[in-house]
């Protein structure tokens, strides 16, 4: 994950303070306008291997607290047609933690069902990636790592946030919610600019039993470091599926990136899982699939498989442990160099929203 | 008289779980200000106004509904009867929504009497209680048995 710009930071929290403080000028009690929450998540992990798994500060053989964060949240009501939403994530860095305004917008309502947001807003791309960062809300320690990474090892099919705008329509019927959301904007890697950032995002909701997404986006890279990048599109659709019916639990993804005739930056990505729940109790199986610039000079394939079990210890607290088998067929996948063909992951994680 | 004696077991052991488990509720009534021009309200808009679905009445007046506290029998009740969602499940839907920016949860009023106290000098405002604890400072919309 990458820390915003210090400016962007000092912008959005004078907005925060201000949408505090106008809450509390407008209301008499201001509780009624200004919603705080927050999670937290601390994470173990260790592998067989020397190399780093998911980025340069990811997972080895002497075990890492990848992973391990906690947010901050706040919401606040400006007017009948005014909200401003924030979150902001504290997350293990290489020495320290690192701190940043994960996400933060102002929304407008056009009417009940039409909404204007403007800002640094979650990207809708994945099914769990509006609320990625929040363990409690689902199975796994961490989200199918071959598809959600953030690093440019992985597919690149999603990222945390883009800023810019966003149009979210949202319309029930009965049991029934159907929603799109069309945004616009860029996102800032560091490294590189994905500009002119458009995309829409569908979704259709039965009674949070079942749920179908689709996502299409395109942009621009903005690289100029990397002639075989720059100026060359960056492009990706998705589609995804998850069920939680009578205490089965199941979620499929898929998504496919292109970047024009950068082949090596061309892949898919896809997962499956499938949990039961017994009381408090929840195992559950995945298994992943990730190819990248198989018609390139650096061909990457990887699939991995995890077993794993979540605790609920209270509404808001889970425990989980995890066992992973990463193949890696060709390439080096999400390691940061050659590793066994064949490697090992355990974790453990304790997840807490408050 | 195996069949008698089976019954009648069978009734004393309902008797029992219901005065000690102490989850087992009467009717639960929606309720709004006295004021309100709304009469009724289905099942389906309940639900909606209370997961924020929908913000204003179906007669066009805003609403702005309170909740029990989270954890309670009323609460759990109401979720599965007229929310159609286990207390793990609305969990889940809430912290979703506040997590994603998009919603915030209704406020928490407090128990039966509080509810119906802040009802009863809101306009606009809707709530849940127990059918019992009903009078005439609020107006009633809906009755789930």
């Amino acid at each position: 994950m990458k820390k915003c710009k210090p400016t962007y930071t000092a912008v959005v929290a004078a907005l925060t303070l201000g949408a505090i403080y106008s809450g509390q000028a407008m209301a008499e009690d201001w509780t009624d306008q200004v919603t705080i929450g927050g999670f937290t998540s601390a994470v173990y992990q260790v592998t067989d291997q020397a190399e780093h798994f998911n980025g340069e500060e990811g997972i080895t053989e002497d075990g890492s607290f990848q992973g391990t964060r906690m947010g901050l949240n706040i919401n606040a009501r400006l007017s009948d047609k005014v909200t401003m939403a924030s979150q902001f994530l504290a997350i293990q860095g290489e020495d320290n933690y690192v701190t940043h305004l994960d996400w933060g917008f102002i929304s407008y309502a056009l009417s009940e069902e039409w909404t204007l947001r403007a800002g640094k807003i979650k990207y809708p791309a994945g099914i769990v990636n509006e609320y990625v960062a929040v363990g409690t809300l689902y199975p796994w320690i961490a989200p199918p790592t071959l598809l959600y990474t953030a690093e440019d090892s992985g597919p690149q099919a999603t990222r945390e946030a883009y800023t810019g705008f966003s149009g979210l329509w949202e319309h029930s019927i009965d049991d029934w919610t159907v929603g799109s959301d069309l945004f616009f904007g860029e996102v800032d890697l560091g490294s590189m600019i994905v500009r002119k950032l458009s995309g829409l995002t569908l979704r259709a909701d039965w009674n949070e039993v079942f749920q179908a997404q689709a996502t299409t986006f395109s942009g621009t890279m903005d690289n100029p470091a990397m002639a075989a990048m720059d100026g060359e599109k960056h492009a990706a659709t998705l589609f995804g599926v998850k069920m939680d019916w009578n205490n089965v639990i199941g979620l499929a993804e898929w998504a496919d990136v292109d970047m024009g005739s950068f082949t090596a930056g061309a892949g898919q990505t896809w997962y499956t899982t499938l949990g039961y729940r017994i009381d408090r109790w929840m195992p559950h199986v995945t298994y992943q699939d990730y190819e990248k610039g198989l018609t390139s000079m650096s061909p990457q394939e990887q699939h991995m498989t995890t077993y794993g079990l979540k605790y609920d210890l209270s509404r808001n607290t889970s425990l989980k442990v995890e066992y992973s088998t990463i193949e890696t067929e060709q390439g080096t996948g999400l390691f940061t160099g050659s590793v066994d063909k064949s490697a090992n992951m355990y974790g453990v994680a304790i997840d807490v929203t408050f | 008289m195996l069949k008698h004696k089976f019954k009648n077991g069978f009734m004393g052991l309902v008797l029992v779980g219901c005065l000690t488990s102490g989850t087992v509720l009467a009717e639960m009534v929606v309720i709004t200000h006295p004021s309100s021009d709304t009469e009724s309200l289905t099942m389906a808009e309940a639900k909606a106004l209370f997961l924020k679905k929908k913000s204003s009445f179906p007669s066009g007046s805003d609403a702005v509904p309170g909740n029990q506290t989270e954890g309670s029998a009323i609460y759990d009740e109401f979720g599965k009867k007229v929310l159609k969602k286990k207390p793990q499940q609305l969990s889940s839907y809430w912290s979703k929504r506040v997590f994603s920016g998009k919603a915030m949860p209704p406020k928490v009023i407090g128990d039966d009497q509080a509810i119906k106290a802040w009802v009863a000098q809101t306009p606009g405002s809707l709530g849940y209680v127990d059918a019992g604890v009903v009078d005439d400072s609020v107006k009633v919309l809906l009755r789930v048995p």
